[in-house]
C-alpha cells in the first residue's frame, strides 16, 4: 500500500520537475523564478525567533528545508507536530540529492509570545528555527505568501527550490525517503 | 421592511475595517462538510446569508462553535442526511442560494446530494446548469422534479474526468472542486472560475490536503485524495465593500483609512478607480483615501470616452459597476458604464436621476454618465433599495446630498454589508435605522 501511494506521489514529481527542468536549474546558471508553486525559488523570510534574533531561511542553504506555517491556537497543526518531530529526528542528518542534511523552519502565526514559546516546548519542537512576527493572520509575511489557511508548508532543496507543497501526515516522510541518497 | 433616514452631506473621517468577504465565506462554510474532522474559520462576517448557512449546517448535524465574534469551528463527524428530506429544509434552503454549493461536499462524503431550488435577490436569472452538468460527468445522476422543486443528486462512486464548464460560474466551480477532490482519478476543470474566493477555497483544500494544481488559472487540476482533514482558514476582507469604502470616501469628501485590505487580491478594482480620477495610497496593508475636492475621469488613450465594464475575473467585478457609476456623476468627465453579465443591475440610476445626477440610461446594459464636476450636488431623496448592490451606491449618494434622505427596504444592504449604519456613524455618518 505504501509503496503505491509512494508511486503515485513520485509520478506526480515526475511530471512537475519536468514542467520546470529547463527553467529552475541553478546548476546550469539560468536565472529562477521566485515563486509559491513547484519548481520556483521560494522567497527568502527575515523573521524574528523566540529569542529575538532574525533568523533567515536562507541561512540554512545547502539543507532541505520544510517551511512550515502554523500557530499554537491551530489545533489540526498541533495534530501535525508528532510527525514533523518524527521526521526531523529521522532525517535531520541525512543527505540527499539535493541537500545536506533536513530541518524545519517553523513561521508561526501567533500573537503571543508566550503562547507560541509553551507550544514549542510542549509539542518538542527541538530544531532551532522558530520564527514570527506575532501579527496572527495579518503578518506580512504570511501575506505575502498567500498564506490563508493553516497548516501549509513549503518543502525547499539545498537550492531553494520548492520540492513539495502542504505535506501533511505520512506525505513528509514519503518524500523525505524518496529524495533521501542511498 | 426597515428604513434608514440618512441626515447626508457631511463628511466623514476615520478608519474602517472591511468585513470578510460573503461569497467566500459561504464557499468555505459549505467545504467544512469534507472531513470529520474540526475546520476553524475566521473572519466570518456576522450578516443574513452566512448566518442562515451556518444555522442550516448545524441543523444538518454539524457540530458548530462559535469561539470568538467572527470566529467558528465546524465538525462535520455525525452527519444526518435524513434531514435533507425535511420539509424545513425544504423551506431554509430555497431562501439561500450560497446552500446549492452543499451539495458538491455532500455528494463527495456521502454519495448524495439534495437542495430545494435556492433563492436569492433579482438581478437576473441563475442558472444552475453548469453544477449538475459537472455532476454527472463526474458520474452522478440527477434528478429535477418540478413539482417539487427539489434538485436531487446521487453517485455510487464519483469519477474524475475533463470538463469544459458552459460558462466560468464562480459557484459552479467551487460546488464541482468540493465534488471532484475525493473523486477517483484526476479530474481536469477547464474553463473554471479563478477569482480570489476560489483561490480561497482551493487553498483551504490543500491545506486539508487536497491535491489541486493551477490554482489562479482557469485550468484547475485536481487528483482525488479518500481523505480531507481539519485546518485554521481565513476568510479575505470583502472586496466589494472595499470599493464601496473607497466610492463612499470620494463621494463624501472623506479622509478615510481602509484597513487591512489584503491588496494583492484586489485585481483591478484600484486601477478601475484610478481611471475615475480617484486618488489612493497604499499604507502597509492600509489603503488610504485622501479628501477629494474633485477629481477628472481619464479617457482612454485616444481621447475617446472611458468605459467601465464587467469581467469574469480577472476582469472587473460586476458587484462593484453601480459604485463606479456613482462616483462618475460628480467627477470631472463622463464614462459609459457596461454592465454585461446581468440585465437589471441599472434600472437603479433613475433615483440618481431623481437626485440631480445627469446619466442617460442607454438600455438595460449600458448608462452613459455625465460628471457635475461638483457643480451642483446630489439632492436628498427618498427610495427604495431594489437590491444589494444599487442599495449601497444610493446609501453612498444619500450620504453626499446635503439634507435628509430616506432608504426603504434597506434589509438589502444588511443581507451583504454587516452593521453598515453603525460602523458608518463611528466615523462621523448620520444613518438612523428606523425596524418596521
Amino acid at each position: 500500500m505504501k509503496k503505491i501511494k509512494l508511486g503515485v506521489i513520485l509520478f506526480s514529481f515526475f511530471i512537475s520537475l519536468s514542467t520546470f527542468a529547463g527553467a529552475a536549474n541553478p546548476a546550469n546558471g539560468k536565472a529562477v523564478k521566485e515563486g509559491y508553486e513547484i519548481g520556483d525559488k521560494l522567497p527568502n523570510i527575515v523573521a524574528k525567533s523566540i529569542a529575538g534574533n532574525d533568523i533567515k531561511l536562507s541561512s540554512l542553504e545547502g539543507k532541505l528545508v520544510l517551511v512550515d506555517f502554523w500557530a499554537s491556537w491551530c489545533p489540526p497543526c498541533r495534530a501535525e507536530n508528532p510527525r514533523m518531530v518524527e521526521a526531523y529526528d529521522k532525517f535531520k542528518n541525512q543527505n540527499f540529492k539535493n541537500g545536506k542534511g533536513f530541518t524545519i523552519y517553523s513561521f508561526s502565526l501567533d500573537t503571543k509570545q508566550a503562547n507560541w514559546k509553551a507550544a514549542v516546548a510542549k509539542d518538542k519542537l527541538s530544531w532551532d528555527y522558530h520564527v514570527s512576527e506575532l501579527k496572527g493572520w495579518h503578518s506580512p509575511t504570511s501575506n505575502k505568501f498567500g498564506i490563508r489557511s493553516i497548516p501549509s508548508n513549503f518543502l525547499i532543496d539545498g537550492d531553494g527550490i520548492i520540492l513539495a507543497k502542504n505535506l501533511r501526515g505520512e506525505k513528509l516522510e514519503l518524500i523525505l525517503q524518496y529524495y533521501q541518497k542511498k | 421592511m426597515s428604513t434608514f433616514e440618512i441626515i447626508g452631506g457631511k463628511s466623514l473621517k476615520g478608519e474602517l475595517t472591511p468585513q470578510g468577504a460573503k461569497n467566500e465565506a459561504l464557499q468555505i462554510l459549505c467545504a467544512t462538510l469534507l472531513t470529520p474532522e474540526k475546520v476553524t474559520i475566521h473572519n466570518i462576517p456576522n450578516i443574513l446569508d452566512v448566518n442562515k448557512l451556518i444555522e442550516l449546517l448545524s441543523e444538518l448535524g454539524v457540530n458548530v462553535s462559535q469561539e470568538s465574534t467572527n470566529t467558528y469551528s465546524f465538525e462535520a463527524k455525525n452527519i444526518n442526511l435524513d434531514y435533507l428530506n425535511s420539509p424545513e429544509f425544504a423551506s431554509k434552503g430555497s431562501s439561500l442560494r450560497g446552500s446549492i454549493m452543499i451539495i458538491g461536499p455532500l455528494l463527495a462524503r456521502f454519495g448524495k446530494g439534495y437542495i430545494p431550488r435556492p433563492g436569492g435577490d433579482k438581478i437576473g436569472r441563475r442558472r444552475l446548469d453548469t453544477h449538475f452538468l459537472g455532476f454527472q460527468k463526474l458520474g452522478a445522476k440527477f434528478n429535477f422534479n418540478p413539482n417539487e422543486n427539489f434538485y436531487r443528486v446521487e453517485a455510487s462512486e464519483l469519477k474524475g474526468c475533463y470538463l469544459l464548464l458552459d460558462e466560468a460560474s464562480v459557484t459552479g466551480t467551487a460546488n464541482i472542486i468540493m465534488a471532484a477532490v475525493m473523486a477517483k482519478g484526476t479530474t481536469t476543470i477547464y474553463n473554471a472560475a479563478c477569482e480570489p474566493y476560489i483561490q480561497q477555497l482551493c487553498k483551504m483544500l490543500l491545506s486539508m490536503g487536497a491535491k489541486i494544481s493551477g490554482v489562479g488559472s482557469n485550468l484547475l487540476s485536481i487528483e482525488g485524495v479518500s481523505y480531507l482533514g481539519g485546518c485554521e482558514h481565513r476568510v479575505l476582507p470583502d472586496m466589494i465593500e472595499i470599493g464601496s469604502f473607497i466610492g463612499l470616501a470620494v463621494m463624501t469628501k472623506s479622509e478615510i483609512t481602509i484597513k487591512n485590505v489584503a491588496y494583492n487580491e484586489l485585481g483591478m478594482i484600484p486601477s478601475a478607480f484610478k481611471r475615475l480620477g480617484v486618488k489612493m495610497e497604499l499604507r502597509g496593508d492600509d489603503i488610504y483615501i485622501p479628501r477629494h475636492e474633485n477629481y477628472e475621469i481619464e479617457t482612454f488613450i485616444d481621447g475617446s470616452i472611458l468605459t467601465v465594464a464587467d469581467a469574469p475575473w480577472p476582469g472587473l467585478t460586476p458587484d462593484l459597476l453601480s459604485v463606479f457609476l456613482v462616483v462618475a456623476t460628480q467627477a470631472k468627465g463622463s464614462v459609459l458604464i457596461h454592465q454585461k453579465m446581468f440585465e437589471s443591475r441599472l434600472f437603479f440610476t433613475d433615483k440618481l436621476i431623481d437626485m440631480g445626477a445627469q446619466i442617460i440610461l442607454c438600455d438595460p446594459h449600458r448608462a452613459t454618465v455625465i460628471g457635475l464636476n461638483q457643480s451642483q450636488g446630489l439632492r436628498p431623496t427618498t427610495m427604495v433599495s431594489p437590491d444589494i448592490r444599487a442599495g449601497v451606491a444610493l446609501l453612498i449618494a444619500a450620504l453626499s446630498a446635503d439634507g435628509k434622505s430616506t432608504i426603504h427596504n434597506i434589509d438589502q444592504i444588511d443581507r451583504g454589508y454587516e452593521n453598515i449604519d453603525l460602523r458608518l456613524n463611528a466615523i462621523g455618518a448620520s444613518i438612523k435605522r428606523i425596524s418596521n
